[in-house]
């Protein structure tokens, strides 16, 4: 394996995200300032903007990772590039990895122009600072790395894109059903769901004293700790990052 | 220069596409690879380009165990059933990325995409692959195929989907490079085997029914009424006449 090789499928993957960086960061900031004014209309204390914002952060990462992340394991075997890319002499597992590593690349951008403008508009609205917001903003990288992860995995054993792409918003937006089905009535903690693990993105900047058990919210019934949700992305991370390597490399064409 | 396999079995399901199949390749020249559709001859080359494994038995390229397979493709390229460049990537930009995955020099790789561009008549470097005709595009394929200059080329149908003059184009080119190279050629067309190769191997439902140079073929196979040479042996072959 030539470094090379390494370096022109990582390049490749960056250009051929470039619009979806762009159109990301962009909506980013959109979002952020439609929170802000969802905030002065509806009145929101500081600490309601804060965990509002840090739920965007946590929607938008399962929606930029899933459309990022969708094609890493599939877009040459549903496609005939294949054919061409996987016969040159290049190791199929430093293809995934290297593509893998520029999809994390590819999510840092609008994940920091989310905090970025959270942090402006906080500052403009509140005259106060994201509580917690570096903290934050590692453990929002965390999720995303996970999240893009685990799309990639799914990617790898899929025939078409559409499967890791229907998955991973299925897993973005039906989050809060799981919680509150495991539990409010299961009264169970979801411990075993990724998105679960990214709540503490919002959470640790809504509340410094944080809370296992949140009685009061229907859907966020439990709210994990920082090293529980860190341990739940970590194993998302190795576990569907190695099942994307395992397939990819034993596709056949 | 060397393309051997051995026993060389795969199968899809109950579908047996290569049965135990033998040939030892060395040298320079073109070998036509024919046979009906479904004969086997992709198969073959997806074994040979690591893009599927074989069920059982080994294939070789210059003694080297395609089984390790980053050391074998080294000096190997191949064209195998129609692929695509990415849509998103200008024609510069995808010969350079299959440039760079080879670990090519960048000057070489300059002059070599100047070269192959003006040899295949490739049209504005800047123009995005997804933009491409057909035919357009399969001759990016082929420029990215030669881009490495390996000593071995695996072609399969290489000039399926291209005009009269592009066809011409490339058939010029093949006579180039089978002066320095070895090159197996996978064609519908008799005409094409006929006027490029000096060996024929003849496939049929996944093995090798006959072996030889072109005039030995004809000579021994190709008897009977109607078209004559390469066709009435390939015909007389594949329908059991012999």
């Amino acid at each position: 394996m030539k470094p090379g090789a390494f370096y022109a499928f990582f390049n490749a993957e960056l250009k051929m995200a470039r619009s979806q960086i762009i159109a990301f960061s962009f909506l980013s900031v959109i979002l952020v300032v439609l929170t802000g004014l969802l905030s002065i209309k509806a009145f929101f204390n500081s600490t309601d903007f804060f965990e509002s914002i840090g739920l965007v952060i946590w929607l938008m990462i399962g929606i930029a990772a899933t459309n990022i992340a969708a094609g890493i394991g599939v877009m040459d075997f549903n496609k005939k590039t294949g054919l061409l890319v996987l016969s040159q002499p290049v190791d199929r597992k430093l293809i995934f990895l290297s593509r893998l590593l520029a999809a994390f690349l590819v999510l840092v951008l609008p994940i920091t122009v989310l905090y970025i403008s959270g942090f402006g508009m906080s500052l403009l609205l509140y005259k106060i600072s994201m509580p917690n917001i570096f903290l934050s903003y590692g453990l929002a990288i965390l999720y995303a790395f996970s999240f893009t992860a685990m799309v990639s995995g799914i990617s790898s054993m899929s025939k078409e894109k559409s499967t890791p792409i229907s998955f991973g918003l299925t897993f973005a937006f039906l989050a809060v059903f799981v919680f509150a089905i495991f539990g409010k009535f299961i009264g169970m903690q979801p411990w075993f769901f990724l998105p679960y693990g990214g709540l503490i993105i919002s959470s640790v900047m809504a509340a410094p004293y944080l809370m296992h058990v949140n009685p009061g919210n229907y859907f966020f019934y439990y709210i994990p700790y920082v090293n529980e949700a860190v341990l739940i992305m970590l194993l998302y991370l190795v576990i569907f990052a190695a099942l994307g390597i395992f397939y990819y490399s034993k596709r056949e064409l | 220069m060397e393309i051997k396999a051995v026993n060389l079995t795969k199968r899809f399901g109950n579908n047996t596409a290569l049965n135990s199949i033998n040939f030892d390749i060395k040298g320079k020249g073109i070998v036509g690879y024919l046979g009906p559709n479904g004969a086997g001859k992709t198969t073959t080359f997806k074994i040979f380009s690591n893009l599927i494994r074989a069920d059982s038995g080994d294939a070789f390229i210059n003694g080297i165990n395609i089984k390790n397979y980053k050391m074998a493709l080294e000096n190997v390229s191949a064209l195998v059933d129609e692929p695509e460049p990415y849509d998103e990537m200008t024609i510069h930009e995808f010969l350079e990325f299959i440039g760079n995955i080879r670990g090519m020099d960048q000057k070489l790789l300059d002059n070599r995409i100047e070269e192959l561009g003006k040899e295949l008549r490739l049209e504005d470097f800047s123009k995005k692959c997804g933009q491409l005709s057909k035919g357009n595009r399969q001759r990016v394929v082929i420029a990215a195929v030669l881009l490495p200059d390996t000593d071995i080329l695996l072609l399969d149908e290489p000039t399926s989907g291209l005009d009269p003059a592009e066809t011409y184009d490339i058939k010029k080119l093949l006579k180039k490079l089978k002066r320095t190279k070895l090159i197996i050629l996978s064609s519908h067309l008799l005409d094409e085997i006929k006027e490029l190769c000096d060996y024929v191997i003849l496939l049929d439902r996944g093995k090798i029914i006959a072996q030889g140079s072109v005039k030995s073929i004809i000579k021994k196979f190709g008897k009977g009424k109607g078209e004559k040479g390469l066709e009435r042996a390939y015909i007389n072959l594949v329908r059991g006449k012999t």
